[in-house]
């Protein structure tokens, strides 16, 4: 999934800067006794008004991250609005009927916390980590910019420039932004996935407050949200101030809008070429159709990005990276949508080379991972990766809380980011030879290159 | 493709919904103060400092060696040459007596479940891991091996070298990684400091340096071995005693940083084009007392003020109130011998100009107009709450302590620096910044694309350094 924050992600390299993919990976030493890790401790409810509710009490540390995800995300961006779901995240920030601009930051960076959100496909999240003492007044102000919020032109107009700001940093100053922007294209034709969730410089100027209202109106309420509270504090009083200030928002009674549009497969391959000014290497993209998150190969598909593409001995890293010298990064992204999914093997030529000449290496060490045997100790290796990624992840609160959210959002359920934990575990050998075989080896791709534009002078 | 329904409908149920929210904002509770966890401490008779912070809770634990050397020993020439070394130390080292070539190694790591870490900072180079408690034996003894025993062998000079180039020439197609060494480079001068690895110095560094490297800083008397999570000091030094209790100190004195004062010859104003940019990268800078100086809590709290945050003054000048960028912020470079405040941003080229406008009048006004009292306590809140989310993860916390360690401060430092930070009031800001931040001593860097940017930035400065971005010569104090 691409993200889009309201402020910086923590970057990473060449515009992947804040997609969720495993890390993992390489070849050795059987592993002794696998760790097993202790499920998140978590209490769950929904109020009448629909809203779903996630408690996960960690004493002590005194402090407390507060979330609430909108079922909402760049899928649901009105028809010639791309990037509205993000735009709107913004808007989050501004006044509401009791809220003054930006004081959001007033109660949560003043006081020694952080907040922050991120739009992806499926979702959008609003998260704050602030000290515990200062817990009812944001579950307060979620409440209230859920029910209350008051968008004029001004804010409207000055956030716009911020998020086309955010557009160019992200897509026109980054030298492989314009690649990786059009992932989402060459991936799905006909599920509104196919939109880059930044969107457009012209779909952003074509928005109004008139659309911000709307888009409030239709998905900001009770029964699209699920609030989520990880760290420090006493759950019965929790659960008072979640009834006082969540209990009296009613939810609209007309329902709420979905997408239902299915991807059709793809029958046959085609080529993209797309171009940008100053590219300082070519680069080939190779993109194949994946399962939704929930689908029962997901499992095995993580379990093989990982081994292609996890670490500096991952199969793509080691061989065009470090033996061939052909590629100065070769990686594999898997997106795991809700409605549907993705793949993308990409190499980034190491000198002058052609984009076409890394198509063949990166399509062998595909091939010669879905036929040759897999060491055991290889896949042990991604077993204890996997483990030991959870629990960094789970480290904090805000990461803990995070691993509720996406289960939820991903399987409908947020034991799933324990079972998924295990299923990723049970992945065998074979399961990974056999959907290679299904979803790449079998299946037409599509293959996108990247080179410079026109040859500008002085640089 | 759903589409939201009407947008008359939006109103009124906004305005229903109002009712049934609460109108007021409720107080906080009473507030606890920031727990810093104590690190506990011991040494090995050779020498080797063993620092300690025990977490209960999950099953991790982060592994860190740190030697007491780093870049700002970089030959004249060479800078760049500790990163360098950095990275080959993990491409192959003697573990158990064998020679563990460069893919062995990293998947021997990566086996343990996450990479070997080498970072080269300007007094510290750290290799680092963070695993599961069981591998937590296995992951010091690689961390051990790359810091003490690298192969450092010149094919994988060779194969790091081209790949370092090619990662310089995609970091140098970025406005805002340009900037950032330009700056670097105009600031500080022929200084160390205004070193940074480049084409010219990476084609000058020779493994007989990398190697002699090495060998200068490979001692028991610069490491520093940092433990964190679910350990004790126990267990800690038993691990530090059988991997490193063997290692001798060489006669010869340990390598010296060259510590050298700012020397600017750039202009104030460095103007570099970069036809084709999607974006300008831009930042201003102004001077900052040094790192070890009594003023240094007031140089945070006065960084912070200017730019430490989303509300503070950068921000809400450069993105909030007027649209120009995604964010704006301020940052504190401070060497021993002094340092810099480091404004930043990007925008696009025709508002490069108006961007850098905006953030030196920010830095200036600081010291005519003094942080309100809601301010000040917001920023310092903002900044002490910073050290308290740095410190949520076990690596986090391992980085406080190798920080403290390689600027040779007391391991409590931190903790003892909030009450400090704490103390520090709206006049000494202003007066701080009054005395430092002047018109005469700020120095500015844009790199973008000129024609774009339109007359604006030619009237920036007329005395401004001008240069295309294939001319900039990174490697030299005029940066031509």
């Amino acid at each position: 999934m691409k993200l889009f924050s309201r402020r910086w992600c923590a970057s990473a390299s060449l515009g992947l800067a804040c997609t969720l993919v495993p890390l993992v990976t390489a070849q050795a030493q059987p592993q002794p006794t696998a760790l097993v890790v202790a499920p998140i401790a978590f209490t769950q409810r929904t109020l009448a008004n629909g809203m779903q509710v996630i408690a996960v009490p960690r004493p002590g540390g005194g402090r407390v991250s507060v979330q609430v995800w909108y079922r909402v995300g760049g899928k649901d961006d009105p028809q010639g609005r791309s990037g509205f779901a993000h735009l709107f995240e913004h808007l989050m920030f501004k006044r509401t009927k009791h809220l003054a601009n930006e004081q959001f930051d007033r109660l949560t960076e003043d006081v020694g916390g952080h907040n922050n959100a991120f739009t992806a496909e499926d979702v959008t999240a609003y998260f704050e980590t602030v000290p515990a003492n200062h817990l009812q007044r944001l579950l307060w102000a979620e409440a209230e910019r859920m029910a209350n919020l008051a968008v004029d032109e001004g804010n409207f107009k000055s956030e716009r420039d911020v998020v086309k700001e955010e557009y160019r940093q992200r897509v026109l100053a980054n030298p492989y932004g314009l690649l990786f922007n059009a992932i989402a294209p060459a991936m799905f034709d006909v599920h509104p996935y196919h939109r880059p969730v930044i969107g457009s410089i012209e779909d952003l100027d074509a928005a109004s407050v008139d659309d911000v209202r709307a888009f409030h109106a239709t998905y900001y309420r009770p029964d699209n949200a699920v609030l989520i509270v990880a760290g420090d504090f006493e759950p019965a009083q929790l659960d008072g101030w979640v009834d006082r200030y969540f209990g009296p928002l009613a939810a609209p009674r007309t329902p709420l809008p979905r997408v239902t549009l299915q991807e059709p497969a793809w029958t046959t391959g085609k080529t993209l070429a797309v171009t940008a000014p100053g590219v300082p290497f070519p680069a080939v993209m190779l993109i194949w159709q994946a399962p939704k998150a929930s689908g029962k190969d997901a499992a095995a598909l993580q379990v093989a990005q990982a081994l292609l593409a996890g670490g500096a001995s991952s199969r793509l890293h080691e061989a065009l990276v470090y033996r061939q010298q052909i590629a100065q990064e070769a990686s594999l992204e898997l997106s795991l949508n809700a409605d549907a999914g993705g793949l993308a093997a990409f190499a980034i030529a190491a000198g002058p080379r052609q984009p076409e000449a890394l198509v063949q290496p990166l399509l062998a060490e595909i091939e010669r991972l879905a036929k040759e045997p897999i060491p055991p100790a290889e896949l042990a290796k991604v077993r204890t990766q996997l483990v030991t990624a959870a629990l960094k992840e789970r480290e904090t609160n805000e990461g803990t809380a995070m691993a509720l959210g996406w289960a939820v959002i991903k399987f409908g359920d947020p034991k799933a980011a324990d079972t998924e934990l295990a299923a990723l575990q049970a992945v065998t050998a074979d399961d990974v030879q056999r959907v290679l075989r299904t979803y790449l080896l079998s299946k037409p791709y599509r293959t996108l290159t990247y080179t410079q534009a026109e040859q500008k002078e002085g640089t | 493709m759903m589409v939201p329904r009407i947008s008359l409908l939006s109103a009124a149920l906004l305005a229903l919904s109002a009712h049934a929210a609460e109108d007021a904002l409720p107080e906080p509770g009473p507030a606890r103060p920031l727990v810093v966890p104590a690190f506990q401490e011991a040494t090995l008779p050779n020498g080797v400092r063993v620092v300690v912070a025990p977490r209960a809770g999950l099953p991790l634990v982060t592994v860190a060696l740190q030697l007491r050397a780093g870049a700002a020993m970089d030959p004249p020439g060479k800078a760049g040459l500790a990163e360098l070394t950095a990275q080959l130390r993990t491409k192959g080292a003697t573990v158990d007596g064998k020679p563990l070539p460069a893919t062995d190694l990293a998947a021997r790591a990566e086996a343990l479940g996450s990479a070997l870490e080498s970072t080269s900072g300007w007094r510290g180079n750290v290799v680092a891991m963070t695993v599961t408690t069981p591998q937590m034996a296995e992951a010091a003894k690689l961390v051990a091996a790359t810091v003490r025993a690298p192969l450092l062998q010149a094919a994988e000079l060779d194969r790091l070298r081209s790949q370092t180039a090619d990662a310089l020439t995609a970091a140098q197609a970025d406005p805002m990684q340009l900037a950032g060494w330009v700056a670097r480079r105009a600031a500080w001068g022929a200084s160390v400091y205004g070193g940074t690895l480049t084409p010219t110095s990476l084609g000058r560094i020779r493994l007989a340096d990398i190697r002699a490297a090495q060998s200068a800083q490979n001692r028991p008397d610069l490491a520093t071995l940092v433990v964190t999570g679910d350990v004790t000091l126990e267990a800690a030094t038993r691990l530090a005693q059988t991997l490193l209790g063997d290692w001798k100190a060489p006669r010869m004195a340990p390598p010296r940083a060259r510590n050298e004062a700012a020397a600017p010859r750039a202009p104030a104003t460095t103007v570099v084009d970069f036809p084709g940019a999607g974006q300008s990268g831009v930042i201003v800078m102004a001077p900052s007392v040094g790192s070890g100086a009594p003023e240094r809590h007031l140089a945070r709290v006065a960084t912070a003020v200017l730019g430490g945050g989303y509300s503070a003054r950068l921000n809400s000048e450069v993105r909030i109130k007027r649209g120009l960028s995604y964010g704006a912020n301020a940052s504190l470079a401070a060497q021993p011998v002094g340092g810099f405040v480091i404004a930043a941003t990007q925008t696009k080229n025709p508002t490069a100009a108006e961007a850098a406008q905006v953030m030196q009048g920010e830095l200036l006004r600081l010291g005519q107009d003094a942080p309100g009292d809601a301010e000040l306590a917001a920023r310092k809140a903002a900044l002490i709450g910073g050290i308290a989310s740095g410190i949520e993860t076990n690596a986090g916390l391992a980085t406080l302590a190798l920080a403290n360690v390689a600027e040779g401060r007391p391991l409590d430092d931190t903790a003892q620096s909030v009450p400090l930070l704490q103390a520090v009031t709206a006049e000494q800001v202003q007066a701080y910044a009054k005395a430092h931040w002047t018109a005469a001593s700020l120095r500015t860097v844009v790199v973008g694309d000129v024609k774009e940017a339109g007359k604006s930035l030619p009237a920036l400065d007329p005395k401004a350094l001008r240069l295309k971005a294939s001319q900039v010569k990174l490697d030299q104090a005029t940066l031509r």
